[in-house]
């Protein structure tokens, strides 16, 4: 038999009980909501963080491929390159000349710059990372103009840019491209050795490719770009 | 909801239930809502994986990194592209000049991109063609 959870004969009156029953379905459902709520918005925090993760290393992927488009596809090449391990991550290093445009970030440049892809602690005895450009001159458009004809100007040698350039600027400036870094992995293909290396000194040849990995945080998985050197493939083709 | 009346007490149950099938059918829907968003989330996640696999294995091929064979498949079992499966397809484009000349050595290069999200395959391909080195 169906009876009515409540019945009142005399009073129309809600029963204190009838009150905490609907305080608590009420609270059941803030609570509900409350917790949708946080949720949808740890997902959207998750879902822009991983967005821009993947958006940060698409664009530094653009700008490093545009510079390399611009690479001579003969002579001596500046692309040179350091594999550094530091406590179990990796901190390589990447570095070309550059006149100007995408490589430097600006196509306003005076004089020639040594442009560097590093990860440095985004201060000094910091433990968080970030990953940028690091820009020094090593020649200025006056020097570079004394080299012009009939002396051709000097060999690139790396390590050595700033004592034969004459007087350096100063101190390197720095653009950071990636804040929050964990790892950067620089790797080339050898078409010599037909097989990937860490680190490139040898500016008489140019890799076909460089892999990039970079890792945001420790327990996060690398996300790696490939970045054609068109001026290798050229040569390859020659 | 709260009836007074002993006629029509016995409706009040039907009531109730009624109101609870309405709530949680409300929470089913909500429940489901944050299902497909979390799905969607994830295909999203998986979607710019793949991509970025298609464009490293397209510049690896380009820049002769990669030996072709006519076919050939790979499957990632660890990082970010695990349980994807690679099938690599090279064809040689039959072409011919103004002359009617066939033209040799270009070939057209598939990569099929294939996984798993939430039951459903998902494929992926890229197309494009290449001109190999003559060694």
């Amino acid at each position: 038999m169906i009876r009515p959870l409540f019945s009142r004969t005399k009073t129309n009156a809600l029963t204190i009980l009838e009150v905490m029953l609907a305080v608590l379905v009420l609270s059941m459902i803030a609570v509900a909501v409350f917790q949708f709520v946080r949720s949808n918005l740890k997902a959207i925090s998750l879902s822009s963080e991983d967005i821009n993760n993947r958006l940060a290393l698409e664009r530094l992927t653009e700008v490093v491929q545009e510079e390399f488009f611009s690479f001579p596809g003969r002579g001596q090449s500046t692309l040179l390159s350091k594999a550094v391990k530091v406590g179990g991550r990796d901190v390589d290093s990447v570095e070309w000349r550059s006149k100007g445009g995408p490589g430097m970030m600006t196509t306003a440049a005076k004089g020639e710059f040594v442009v560097r892809l590093r990860i440095r602690p985004v201060e000094r005895d910091s433990s968080r990372y970030e990953i940028g450009f690091e820009r020094e001159q090593v020649m200025s458009d006056a020097i570079l103009a004394s080299f012009r004809s009939p002396v051709s100007p000097p060999e690139f040698v790396p390590g050595d840019s700033i004592s034969r350039s004459g007087k350096p600027s100063g101190k390197p400036d720095w653009i950071p491209l990636i804040p929050d870094a964990y790892a950067l992995k620089v790797r080339f293909y050898d078409p010599r050795l037909t097989t990937e290396v860490a680190g490139w000194t040898d500016p008489g040849a140019r890799p076909s490719y460089m892999r990039l990995t970079i890792t945001r945080s420790a327990d996060e998985e690398p996300l790696d770009a490939v970045i054609s050197i068109p001026a290798a493939i050229a040569t390859q083709q020659q | 909801m709260i009836r007074h009346t002993s006629s029509r007490a016995g409706f009040m149950l039907f009531e109730a239930m009624l109101a609870v099938l309405i709530f949680a059918l409300g929470v089913l829907t909500l429940g489901k809502c944050v299902e497909n968003c979390l799905r969607a989330e994830k295909f999203r996640r998986e979607e710019g994986h793949a991509r970025r696999l298609l464009a490293n294995r397209m510049t690896e091929i380009l820049s002769n990194a990669v030996p072709l064979s006519d076919k050939a498949s790979e499957k990632w079992d660890k990082g970010p592209w695990t349980g994807m499966e690679l099938t690599t397809t090279r064809a040689p484009l039959e072409l011919t000049n103004e002359k009617e000349q066939e033209l040799f050595g270009l070939y057209q290069v598939t990569l099929e991109l294939k996984w798993k999200s939430g039951g459903d395959t998902v494929t992926r391909d890229l197309l494009f063609y290449i001109y190999p080195r003559q060694r």
